[in-house]
C-alpha cells in the first residue's frame, strides 16, 4: 500500500442480489483530510463503510486500512445506553477502547455543541443531539481514521453547517471518511470525493476535478446593447458549446470551467460589449453528479 | 477518567430499575411463601364448602423455606433470565452493537455483564431468603440453619447457571424475546433429565430439588456431582457464548 493512503480497497464485492450491494469497488483514501463518499440512497455507501470498519464481511476483494490506531465509526443514527449521561457515554467510549485523546469529556461535548447536555441522560436526547454525541464519542478515543455515515442527516440547517465545519476541522488532524447523499455537504468540506452509484465507483478524485470534468458550466452574461451579436460571436469560440441570446443577456455553456474562466474575459473584451454582470450558474457538484451518473449508467 | 465496563454494568443494573425488579421479585416470594404455608389451612377452610372438613398437618419451618425456594427457582428464575437477556443481547440493537463492537473485544463486553448480573441475581435471591427465614421464624419456627445455608448456596449456583445459559442463547438468537424464549425452553425442559436414573444426580436441576432434603434433613443430601456438572456447564456455556459472539459479524 502506498504510504500516503489510509485506505485502499481492490475489487470489493458484496452482493445482496437484485443489483444491491457493491460490485468491484476500488477505493483509495488519502491519509489526512476529508474524503467524501457521495451517492443516492441505496448506492452502497453504508455497506462500504461497514466493511471498512470491520462490521461486515465482503464476499470478495480486499480492504487494507493503514492507520496507527483504532478506526472509529459513527452510523447515521447512532445509539447509546439511554441510562447514561452524555459525559458518561464519552467516558464509556474511552473505557471500552482503553484509549483516549488529549481532550476531556467536557471539552469534547463542548466541541460538538453539547456542553449544556453533559449531565443529562442520553435517553432524552433528540436525534440531532445523538448524532452530535456520536462525533464526540468517536473523537474520545483519538482515532487516526474517523468513518462517518451521513453525519449531518438529522440536523437542522444551522446544526448542519456547524457539524460540517467541525468535520472540516477534524480533517486537519486526522483522516475523515464521510458519506452523504447531500452533494452540497460534500462540496463544502471534502478535499477528495468518490461517487458511488448502484454499488459501482463512478469517480474518485479532487472535488474540483469532478466539477471540471463533468459540469458543463453555464454562465449568464447581462449586457447593455446587442445580445444577439454577442451570442453569435461567442458561438464561434472553440471552448463554447452553446450561447443563447435572451432579453439583454446571453446564456453561455462552456466545455469546461477552466476554459471559460480563462477565455471569457478576453472574448467579452473583443466583442466590445458593455458588461452589466457575469454570473456562473449551476457549477456545483450536483450538476457534475447528474452528468456523471447520466453518462456512465 | 474512563468509565470502566464493570462500573457501567453496575449502573445498568441500578439505573434501569432491574435490580429493584430482581430484589422485589425474590423478596415478594420470601414474604408471601412462608405466610401462605402458615395460613394455608385457614385459607382453604374459608374457601371450602361448609360440609367439607379440611385436615392439614401443621406446617414445619422447612415447609416455609421450601415454599420460597420453589417460587424463587421458577418465577424468580424467569425474572433473572429476562434481566440477563436485556443486557446480554448485545446485537439486538444494530447501532448500539456498532458502538460496542467497534471499540471492545466481545469478551470485554460479555463477561462484565454476566458477572454483574449473576451477582445481582444472587444478592436478590439471598434477600428473598432472608425475608423467608425471618417470616418463617416469626410464623412457624426456626428452620435448620446449616441446611438453609447449603440450600441457598446450591440454588444460587443454579441461578448462575441460568444466567450463563441466557448469555449463550443471546449470542445464538440475538433478539431479547428470542433469547428469553430459548433459555426458558432449555431450563424448563432440563428437569426431564432427572427421569433418567443414570444421570439424575448429575444434572443442574438436582440443585433445585435437594434443598428440600437439605432443609428437612439438616444437610444430608447428596449433591457434589450436580455441583461439579453445573460448574462445568457454566464454564462451557460461557466459552461457547464468547466464541459465538466473537464471530458474529453481520453477513
Amino acid at each position: 500500500m502506498s504510504g500516503d493512503l489510509a485506505i485502499v480497497t481492490e475489487g470489493l464485492v458484496k452482493d445482496y442480489g437484485d443489483g444491491a450491494g457493491l460490485h468491484g469497488v476500488d477505493l483509495a483514501v488519502p491519509r489526512g483530510g476529508v474524503y467524501g463518499l457521495v451517492g443516492p440512497n441505496g448506492a452502497g455507501k453504508t455497506t462500504l463503510l461497514s466493511i471498512l470498519a470491520g462490521l461486515r464481511r465482503a464476499d470478495s476483494g480486499r480492504a487494507d486500512i493503514s492507520v496507527d490506531g483504532p478506526v472509529a465509526i459513527c452510523p447515521d443514527a447512532p445509539e447509546f445506553e439511554p441510562w447514561l449521561t452524555g459525559e458518561e457515554v464519552v467516558r464509556q467510549s474511552r473505557g471500552l477502547a482503553r484509549r483516549h485523546g488529549p481532550e476531556s469529556a467536557a471539552e469534547l461535548l463542548a466541541m460538538v455543541g453539547l456542553a449544556d447536555q453533559a449531565r443529562r441522560r442520553v435517553g432524552g436526547f433528540s436525534r440531532g443531539q445523538t448524532q452530535r454525541l456520536g462525533i464526540a464519542v468517536a473523537l474520545a478515543i483519538d482515532p487516526p481514521l474517523l468513518i462517518l455515515d451521513e453525519p449531518a442527516s438529522a440536523l437542522d440547517p444551522a446544526g448542519r453547517a456547524e457539524q460540517l465545519e467541525l468535520i472540516s476541522h477534524i480533517g486537519t488532524t486526522r483522516t475523515v471518511l464521510f458519506s452523504s447523499h447531500i452533494l452540497d455537504d460534500v462540496q463544502r468540506v471534502a478535499d477528495t470525493v468518490a461517487v458511488l452509484h448502484r454499488g459501482r465507483l463512478l469517480f474518485q478524485g479532487p472535488v474540483g476535478a469532478l466539477v471540471d470534468r463533468f459540469v458543463r458550466p453555464l454562465w449568464e452574461i447581462r449586457v447593455r446593447g446587442d445580445a444577439d451579436a454577442l451570442a453569435a460571436q461567442l458561438r464561434s469560440q472553440p471552448w463554447v458549446t452553446d450561447a443563447t441570446a435572451g432579453a439583454g443577456s446571453v446564456k453561455l455553456t462552456a466545455t469546461s470551467t477552466e476554459a471559460a474562466e480563462r477565455e471569457l474575459a478576453a472574448a467579452l473584451a473583443a466583442a466590445q460589449v458593455r458588461l452589466i454582470s457575469l454570473t456562473p450558474l449551476d457549477a456545483d457538484l450536483e450538476s457534475a453528479f447528474l452528468t456523471l451518473t447520466k453518462e456512465r449508467v | 477518567m474512563p468509565l470502566s465496563t464493570w462500573w457501567a454494568e453496575c449502573l445498568r443494573l441500578t439505573r434501569t430499575g432491574r435490580l429493584i425488579v430482581l430484589v422485589g421479585t425474590f423478596v415478594f416470594f420470601g414474604i408471601t411463601g412462608p405466610a401462605v404455608t402458615r395460613y394455608m389451612g385457614e385459607i382453604l377452610a374459608t374457601a371450602a364448602d361448609s360440609r367439607m372438613r379440611i385436615i392439614m398437618t401443621p406446617p414445619t419451618p422447612a415447609d416455609g423455606i421450601i415454599s420460597y425456594t420453589s417460587n424463587a427457582t421458577q418465577l424468580g428464575m424467569i425474572a433473572a433470565v429476562i434481566v440477563t437477556a436485556l443486557a446480554c443481547a448485545i446485537d439486538a440493537k444494530p447501532a448500539l452493537a456498532v458502538y460496542y463492537r467497534s471499540r471492545a473485544r466481545f469478551a470485554d463486553l460479555l463477561l462484565p455483564r454476566v458477572t454483574v448480573i449473576a451477582a445481582g441475581v444472587i444478592a436478590a435471591y439471598l434477600c428473598g431468603m432472608l425475608a423467608a427465614w425471618a417470616e418463617t421464624v416469626s410464623l412457624i419456627g426456626a428452620p435448620s440453619l446449616p441446611g438453609l445455608l447449603q440450600a441457598a448456596a446450591l440454588q444460587s449456583l443454579y441461578l448462575v447457571f441460568a444466567v450463563c445459559v441466557t448469555a449463550l442463547a443471546a449470542t445464538l438468537v440475538r433478539g431479547v424475546l428470542g433469547t428469553v424464549g430459548t433459555t426458558l425452553i432449555v431450563l424448563l425442559l432440563a428437569p426431564i433429565l432427572r427421569n433418567f436414573p443414570a444421570i439424575a444426580d448429575w444434572t443442574p436441576p438436582t440443585l433445585v430439588a435437594p434443598p428440600a432434603a437439605l432443609i428437612v434433613q439438616n444437610g444430608a443430601a447428596d449433591h457434589p456431582r450436580a455441583v461439579a456438572v453445573t460448574l462445568a456447564l457454566c464454564c462451557v456455556t460461557l466459552v461457547l457464548a464468547l466464541l459465538r459472539g466473537s464471530r458474529a459479524v453481520a453477513r
